[in-house]
């Protein structure tokens, strides 16, 4: 039987927060896998059920909660009420005695209106996971269908850059350049753990205990548990279940969604002139992560 | 042709789709600009944006529009001086007639449809499922296009004269630029006023001349996910057919606080065992799109469909 949350009042929320394709979905999978404690791995499209949360930018939530159609407002309309809708959930979540995991991929900002996006009075904390950018511009590449990394590398650098519109299947998401979103979340009032995404491929259950220990999350102190949540939700592992089952949150135009799993991708496949580009635009605030040089000169 | 369930007079533009319910004067409804209260009284249930308490319902629209709507008789509205009519007649038609429709005991589905003769074929979903999109690209191939978003079924008057199933339209069809690609219909006008907002209402192919038909078969859409992401036409029968309609309700919290969950679900009931209930999945890629028209418009070319 799980036990009740030892912080978990009604300050229930934790932001899984991340740039896109830098490892969100994978840390859900850990996090499922964690909690799910069960010797057979959790199914993966059923990682919804087995970690309780949400897409920030669900459309079906701010439906409910709204009571207005996301499709016929604007993204700043819709975001004016964003905050509301999160209260609303983490309202309903509070007493459960067991976090409610949002997964971002905003920058931490404040709204049109000038509230915070993610309200503080509602935050337990936030897991901040972050990717060479160099890997992300690739990785970003294939899941928009386009394999253009070039499209990869300036989405990197638009500081107006957004997941959008209404025609989606999601809220629009402002997300700023790869740099600005690093730094917005760096500023938000509430506990927040920054993993990377290499450190988390190096030593899986190490990360894995690390995030757990500072969510407090049952498990977070028994290494067996901590090693059969990774090997479960090991690359390999979601690849062939995808391959067998399909993933639900696979996008049309991806031919998959677990695509390498792998570190160092950027270095493969960008040009020498993009891999300038990033580490110019970027290379500041990946020092700051502990990216480093590699014998080619170039951080990632 | 059937008669609409109610009329209206209006002092603002419906459009096209709602024309067959708009009366000079002496309608059961009427729609006009008055004062409309900043809230209602302590302890109105609701959500964010909106409000009720007894036979009124209060929706406050963000872009500065509200509606009071009451006893399914009115609906009182105040904009604020920069917002177009094109922008009130889409939060009047998307929500507050819809709102008015639970109080007159209609139940507003979120679907669009098409019709084959006096049958309608409806199609329902989440937002961006592509409702509107496939109905418009089916009256591209036969089956004249129905209901864009709200299917509005009359759960009291099922089965009056054998097996009926009434429903009514009201909407006009609206899409995204994609969608007007896809099932290559012709854009009008904007459907709001607004920058960053491209949605375009469209003219189908073939239209229904009809308000009102019989709801035959109502399809959840789903994104085929399994590998190859194969098309299935799944048809859903007990609760799993209750779980989808009622997933359908359009402005499901709204219907739970008017027409009251044991109610509502006595009118899902009707409309389960009334209506053939099915989950479409479909690959939802451009490249697929017309591989999804096609079997729809043999399977709805079948007798008995």
């Amino acid at each position: 039987m799980t036990r009740a949350h030892p912080l978990c009042g009604k300050r229930c929320v934790v932001w899984l927060a991340a740039y896109p394709k830098s490892g969100s979905t994978w840390m859900r999978a850990l996090l499922a896998n964690l909690r799910s404690g069960k010797p057979v791995p959790v199914p993966i499209n059923e990682l919804r059920a087995a970690l309780p949360g949400s897409s920030t930018a669900s459309r079906q939530h701010f439906d409910e909660f709204t009571g207005l159609a996301s499709a016929d407002c604007t993204d700043a309309e819709a975001e004016a009420l964003r905050p509301a809708v999160y209260r609303a959930r983490a309202e309903r979540h509070a007493g459960t005695g067991t976090p409610f995991f949002y997964v971002a991929h905003d920058a931490y900002q404040t709204t049109r209106c000038g509230e915070a996006l993610f309200p503080e009075d509602i935050s337990m904390a936030a897991v901040y996971i972050v990717r060479s950018p160099l890997d992300v511009a690739v990785s970003w590449a294939f899941y928009a269908g386009h394999e253009d990394v070039g499209a990869g590398v300036a989405m990197l650098a638009s500081e107006h850059a957004t997941l959008r519109g209404p025609d989606w299947p999601r809220l629009g998401q402002r997300l700023l350049d790869w740099s600005g979103h690093v730094a917005s979340w760096r500023k938000a009032p509430f506990p927040l753990l920054t993993v990377r995404y290499e450190d988390l491929l190096a030593d899986t259950a190490g990360e894995l205990g690390r995030v757990a220990r500072f969510l407090r999350l049952d498990g977070a102190d028994d290494p067996a548990r901590l090693q059969r949540a990774a090997a479960f939700s090991s690359f390999a592992l979601l690849r062939r279940a995808e391959r067998q089952t399909g993933f639900s949150e696979t996008p049309e135009q991806a031919r998959r969604f677990f695509r390498s799993g792998k570190a160092g991708d950027g270095r493969r496949r960008l040009s020498a002139a993009q891999m300038r580009d990033v580490v110019r635009a970027h290379g500041e605030t990946m020092a700051t992560l502990g990216y480093r040089s590699g014998p080619d000169g170039v951080l990632g | 042709m059937m008669a609409t369930p109610f009329t209206v007079t209006a002092d603002c533009d419906l459009g096209a789709g709602a024309a067959p319910w708009v009366r000079e004067s002496g309608a059961d409804v009427a729609i006009a600009r008055a004062p409309v209260p900043d809230a209602l009284p302590n302890g109105a249930a609701g959500g964010l944006a909106w409000q009720h308490a007894e036979n009124r319902v209060l929706i406050v629209v963000p872009c500065g529009i509200r509606f009071l709507v009451e006893g399914g008789e009115t609906i009182r509205y105040t904009v604020a001086d920069d917002v177009g009519a094109a922008d009130l007649r889409l939060f009047l038609l998307g929500t507050a007639w819809p709102v008015l429709a639970m109080q007159r005991d209609l139940l507003p589905l979120h679907a669009s449809a098409v019709a084959h003769g006096a049958n309608v074929h409806a199609f329902g979903g989440v937002s961006a499922a592509g409702k509107s999109t496939l109905a418009a690209a089916l009256a591209g191939r036969g089956f004249p296009f129905f209901a864009d978003d709200v299917v509005l079924f009359d759960p009291m008057h099922v089965g009056d004269a054998g097996d009926e199933t009434p429903c009514y339209r009201y909407e006009d069809l609206k899409l995204w630029p994609r969608g007007v690609d896809l099932a290559r219909v012709r854009a009008e006008g904007p459907v709001r006023e607004v920058d960053d907002y491209d949605k375009r209402y469209a003219t189908p192919p073939q239209r229904s001349q009809r308000v009102g038909g019989a709801l035959r078969t109502l399809r959840t859409l789903e994104a085929s996910y399994a590998p190859g992401r194969p098309l299935r036409d799944e048809p859903l029968h007990g609760r799993r057919a209750l779980k989808a309609v009622y997933e359908v309700v359009h402005r499901r919290p709204y219907a739970l606080a008017i027409v009251g969950r044991a109610r509502l679900f006595d009118w899902l009931t009707r409309l389960a065992s009334h209506v053939e209930v099915f989950t479409f999945h479909r690959a939802t890629a451009p490249a697929r799109f017309d591989e999804g028209v096609a079997a729809l418009s043999r399977t709805l070319s079948t007798p008995g469909q």
